[in-house]
């Protein structure tokens, strides 16, 4: 049985609970053992998450937040143009210069021949220009890049997923773990 | 707060009102420091961004024609200026002189809570694994549970694309989580099926 009902409901709401509360999705969900082992593993993962509370500063700092704005708008409009121009420009264009020759050298051009579709992504940037480079055949290469180019824009990637064998998914996300939109 | 009443602190501002900025500071500045912070994953940073969000509104409120909600606006700002600082901090991790060591966070709790602290940094960890733009989306949608449509326009992608980021997402937080599932196994909290 291969059921994609409770990813489809997860992806139109961010809640479990709102997913739960769909009357219609809650008679599914009673018959369907495939969509609860899926509830169980997000619910896990949800129950995780929300373990992630961002340290919020205390009190003071934010009764304070507004002066500090102000003093940094204040900052920003009275800083006269020309003179950190003038008084910037040289060493700013000398630091840009080492950062170049730095990055020039450090980015080292890698042998294309044995670069995996990943190394290929990583070294361009984005899959369409990694599917431009001289490569050898890369199947895998050709799925990134048709995944790619269903996932950016086009409601496609339900079906992509869903259509991919487990063994195909599989590679794709070891591979392509960090896909750019 | 709604859009009207975002619309109405904004001509209070426009004619001249300075209170009324204040006033809308106050009312989003926590809400954009927890994107940042999550996006950023360091408290100093997030406060710097905060900030800098609202100066940017200063100048951009003699403009704001209201088309789309302040918070909207808000969001996009704390995005955009989120991912260029990770993708400034990327490309200056690449030069070895300047790399930027970083640390991890502080667990805040106490000896009795070491196991949260960790679990909150194996989230961090994982989080920051995700591409920028696709980390924005799952906070957005996971944590500020933002419909798809207000976060496509904040993202500047279609609702297709919100979508299947938000599912890649989450499909790979399972996976960098995996070793935690076993902690929470006995824990997980038993939702009821409705009836």
């Amino acid at each position: 049985m291969n059921c994609h009902k409770f990813e489809e409901e997860l992806q139109k709401s961010s809640t479990l609970k709102a997913i739960e509360a769909d009357a219609a999705f809650g008679e599914h969900l009673k018959a369907c053992p495939v969509c609860q082992v899926a509830r169980a593993e997000y619910t896990r993962l949800f129950d995780l998450l929300a373990a992630d509370q961002p340290p919020l500063p205390d009190d003071a700092y934010w009764a304070s937040f507004p002066a500090l704005v102000r003093e940094r708008i204040e900052k920003v409009h009275s800083r006269p143009r020309w003179k950190p121009v003038l008084g910037w420009s040289l060493p700013a264009a000398a630091l840009i210069f080492v950062m170049g020759i730095a990055l020039f050298v450090s980015k080292e051009k890698p042998n294309l021949a044995n670069l995996t579709a990943e190394e290929a992504f990583n070294y361009t940037g984005t899959i369409e220009e990694a599917a431009d480079l001289p490569l050898p055949e890369n199947t895998l290469t050709s799925v990134a890049a048709q995944a790619e180019e269903e996932l950016v824009g086009t409601l496609k990637v339900e079906e992509l997923v869903y259509t991919l064998s487990e063994e195909q998914l599989k590679t794709l996300e070891e591979k392509l773990t960090d896909f750019k939109l | 707060m709604t859009a009207g009443e975002d619309r109405e602190l904004v001509a209070r501002f426009k004619s001249g009102d300075q209170a009324a900025f204040n006033q809308l500071v106050r009312l989003y500045q926590k809400r954009v420091y927890a994107v940042a912070f999550r996006m950023v994953r360091d408290e100093e940073e997030a406060k710097d961004l905060t900030q800098e969000v609202f100066v940017k509104m200063y100048t951009a409120l003699a403009d704001f024609r209201g088309e789309a909600s302040l918070f909207t606006w808000a969001y996009r700002a704390t995005v955009n200026l989120a991912i260029n600082q990770i993708r400034r901090k990327k490309i200056i991790s690449w030069v070895p002189l300047l790399e930027a060591e970083e640390k991890p966070a502080e667990p805040k709790e106490g000896l009795g809570e070491r196991e949260t602290a960790r679990l909150k940094q194996a989230i961090a960890e994982a989080v920051k694994k995700l591409p920028p733009k696709q980390r924005a989306i799952f906070i957005l949608r996971h944590y500020d549970e933002l419909p798809n449509e207000e976060i496509a326009q904040i993202v500047g992608k279609s609702v297709g694309a919100v979508k299947a980021n938000y599912f890649q997402a989450l499909q790979k937080m399972k996976k960098y989580l995996a070793e935690w599932k076993s902690v929470l196994t006995s824990g997980v909290k038993a939702y009821e099926l409705p009836s």
